[in-house]
């Protein structure tokens, strides 16, 4: 129940920063620094989320499996810098990680 | 599912600009049923604006088919994680439909799971979620012109896949605009929901999959990557990077806010430096 009830406060908290900045203080009061600064939010919070990911997959693995974690990233990047290919750079995301997890070798 | 612009979807087909423009016009219109003199528009006109709204659902739809399987990865690690946790399943089904954001549930259902208090657990996932608010002010302008029930209700759908989608179709009018992200929202919170209950469902049955949030990693990896344009946006990310990774081992549950500030400003001094 108590689990239930954090789900809850949880998504009305969620809701409530959601529409903040949208029917409450709505952005175009927000100085103009500060609006000009949204448009370099896309590649900064991908970027953090990328590192965060990362870390937290590689947690506790040994070397070569931190390796393959951070080379299967890299080379998702390449492939989709090649290519422009969103669906074959996640292929590539879970092709590591079958192959970190089910293979012996790794 | 090609995605040759890198933006997990294709924009919608245009028509010559002006005709576009008095279409999109009109549409607005029609949404707001301000003008009865639109009984006098000529009968091709209709089958034009209800092939168009075909063509916004069929551009969310697209938008979120190439980031399906990302999200479907982590919704099946989010279920199997509530299941192996012994958090409830309830639980995490009702989370994943109302709180519709993986990390901040599965903070909360950590947190709950490693002993703390209701207010910590829901505190951790907050902070972990304040994104969120970024994300609101960043796509406030498009929702600036709607009804007032849209702007309470339309915002539920903000997270990472809905706001990077979403501002990358920058041509849509306001009434264009609220059906796609209607769509958009609809669609990815089918996606993930049912993602969420076949990883419960499929908990018993699966081998331990501990590195399957790569999967998601390599997602953002690949949306990041068309976004690195300039220097300024390789420096945002360089930054953003670097200091996520640096504390999140100090305070975890700022990593990724802290490491969106410290990019955005990276990428804000560096823009002044350059101009």
């Amino acid at each position: 129940m108590t689990t239930v009830v954090a789900m809850v406060a949880l998504a009305a908290a969620c809701w409530f920063l959601r529409i903040l900045l949208i029917v409450l203080v709505p952005a175009d009061r927000l100085p103009a620094r500060v609006r000009r600064a949204l448009g370099h939010l896309a590649p900064a919070v991908l970027a953090a989320l990328v590192a965060v990911e990362a870390d937290a997959t590689a947690a506790g693995s040994d070397a070569v499996t931190a390796a393959m974690v951070v080379g299967s990233l890299l080379l998702a990047g390449l492939a989709m810098r090649a290519t422009g290919s969103l669906l074959l750079a996640i292929g590539v995301g879970i092709g590591a990680a079958l192959a970190i997890d089910l293979l012996p070798l790794a | 599912m090609e995605d040759p612009d890198g933006r997990g979807g294709r924009r919608s087909p245009r028509l010559l600009p002006v005709v576009t423009k008095d279409v999109a016009a009109c549409r607005w219109t029609v949404g707001h049923m301000t003008n009865p003199t639109l009984t006098a528009v000529p009968s091709g006109w209709q089958p034009a604006v209800r092939a168009d709204h075909r063509q916004l659902r069929r551009d969310a739809v697209r938008d979120i088919a190439a980031l399906s399987p990302g999200i479907v990865s982590f919704g099946v690690m989010l279920g199997v994680t509530v299941v192996s946790t012994g958090t409830g399943r309830l639980a995490g089904v009702l989370g994943a439909a109302l709180v519709f954001g993986g990390s901040a549930q599965l903070t909360t259902l950590t947190v709950l799971h490693l002993g703390a208090g209701l207010l910590a657990a829901v505190l951790s996932g907050i902070v972990v979620n304040a994104r969120i608010l970024l994300y609101g002010a960043a796509l406030e302008p498009r929702f600036r012109h709607q009804p007032r029930w849209f702007r309470l209700l339309g915002p539920q759908f903000i997270q990472d896949q809905t706001y990077l989608s979403a501002s990358a179709r920058t041509d849509y009018s306001p009434a264009e605009f609220r059906r796609y992200w209607g769509w958009l929202g609809f669609v990815l919170l089918s996606v993930w929901t049912c993602s969420v209950v076949a990883g419960v469902l499929a908990a018993p049955l699966l081998p331990p999959l501990p590195h399957l949030g790569l999967v998601g990693a390599a997602l953002f990896v690949a949306m990041l990557v068309p976004r690195l344009v300039d220097r300024t946006s390789v420096i945002a990310a360089a930054v953003a990077a670097a200091t996520a990774l640096g504390l999140v081992h100090l305070v975890p549950t700022l990593g990724i806010l802290g490491g969106t500030t410290a990019g955005v400003l990276a990428a804000m001094m560096s823009a002044r430096s350059t101009s």
